[in-house]
């Protein structure tokens, strides 16, 4: 009944049903629905779990968007969005100006750069390995990578500044959490950056899970991945 | 909370300085976008980083460096890079960034999915609201 209110029966199913039920032979059109349904059940589960967290996580995005999450246009109005990025309020403050006119200001305007640079699907290097990356990755999974808490790492003025977040699908990035690096210096730093990543993500998310891909392909397109060569 | 700051870059005018900040915005759009280029070309070539470092005649750590972020190129240096991936140079225009037309595809689609559903029932609400005040209104 559940299924058939989500619109996954159809007259189809029910005939088919009917007929098996009853002992009736199939018709055509009823061998082809347990045909559709076969192939439904071998479609591997891995994709389907994919799918469901993306949508629960959109879902909740849609839920929160303009009050505690944020989509981030392009500052120029001649771009459009590629990837899709969707800010916390602390990370939407760091990116909009006005910024103070002197270094710091001028840190945080480039930071902005950045992301715009990655909804608009500029080539990014990535690093899925926390502890044998090139230091200067644009955006690296942090220890430890089953939370799957990544950074957007900005080099810029240096030493730059990082932003949490993780991936809620495929080119979909929510960014929910920043700093500077200065202010990230030892292992407990680090430490407390990504328990509070986690714990925003909770407080928005509640129990689902950030998405988890298996290559990087599913995470994000344009990358370089600089362990391949 | 507004994410519209799509404006907060202005045009130069008169002897107005123009922000530091944008500036520094612009330098590091400019330096990821030459970036991107080079990344690109790279990928599209197939060579191993070791290959393009052998073409460069440089070690491949220098190689390794150069394609894992963004940096100050000297022209020299991307002119060496381009050529070496694929016989390539680049390309030398100047565009209008604040002076292009708006795109449509400035917001995610998918959060915009529910957006007549939502404005359906606020209308509906709004004829409920109407229609029980004038209930209520002192004769």
């Amino acid at each position: 009944m559940v299924a058939a209110q989500n619109g996954m029966f159809t007259l189809g199913h029910i005939t088919m049903f009917y007929a098996m039920t009853s002992g009736a032979k199939l018709s055509r059109e009823a061998s082809a629905v347990v045909s559709r349904l076969s192939t439904f059940r071998l479609t591997p589960k891995r994709l389907l779990t994919y799918m469901s967290i993306t949508d629960q996580i959109r879902a909740k995005v849609r839920e929160h968007q303009g009050v505690s999450l944020f989509e981030i246009p392009p500052s120029l109005e001649g771009e459009g969005i590629i990837r899709e990025l969707i800010v916390s309020e602390e990370v939407l403050r760091a990116i909009s100006p006005p910024w103070p006119p002197h270094r710091e200001g001028e840190r945080h305007a480039s930071f902005r750069a950045l992301l715009d640079a990655f909804v608009q699907n500029e080539e990014i290097s990535v690093s899925e390995t926390p502890f044998s990356k090139p230091w200067d990755t644009g955006i690296a999974r942090v220890h430890p990578v089953s939370d799957e808490i990544w950074d957007i790492r900005s080099f810029e003025m240096p030493p730059g500044m990082r932003c949490f977040g993780a991936f809620g699908g495929y080119n979909l990035f929510i960014a929910l959490t920043w700093n500077y690096r200065e202010a990230i210096e030892t292992a407990e730093d680090w430490e407390y950056e990504t328990n509070r990543c986690k714990e925003v993500w909770s407080s928005l998310f509640g129990q689902i899970e950030r998405f988890r891909g298996e290559q990087l392909d599913e995470y994000l397109s344009s990358f370089l991945d600089l362990s391949a060569n | 909370m507004s994410t519209s700051q799509a404006s907060w870059i202005s045009a130069p005018t008169e002897a107005d300085r123009v922000p530091k900040t944008t500036f520094s915005y612009l330098r590091t759009r400019n330096k990821r976008r030459l970036y991107s280029l080079v990344v690109k070309e790279f990928k599209k070539s197939g060579l191993t980083q070791a290959e393009l470092a052998r073409r460069l005649g440089r070690n491949p750590d220098v190689v390794c460096r150069w394609l894992a972020a963004p940096r100050n190129w000297e022209i020299d240096t991307v002119s060496d890079i381009l050529f070496a991936i694929s016989g390539a140079e680049l390309s030398y225009t100047v565009t209008y960034p604040l002076k292009a037309p708006t795109r449509n595809s400035r917001t995610i689609p998918w959060l915009r999915d529910d957006l007549p559903a939502k404005e359906a029932k606020a209308k509906r609400a709004d004829t409920r609201t109407t229609s029980a005040d004038a209930r209520w209104e002192p004769a």
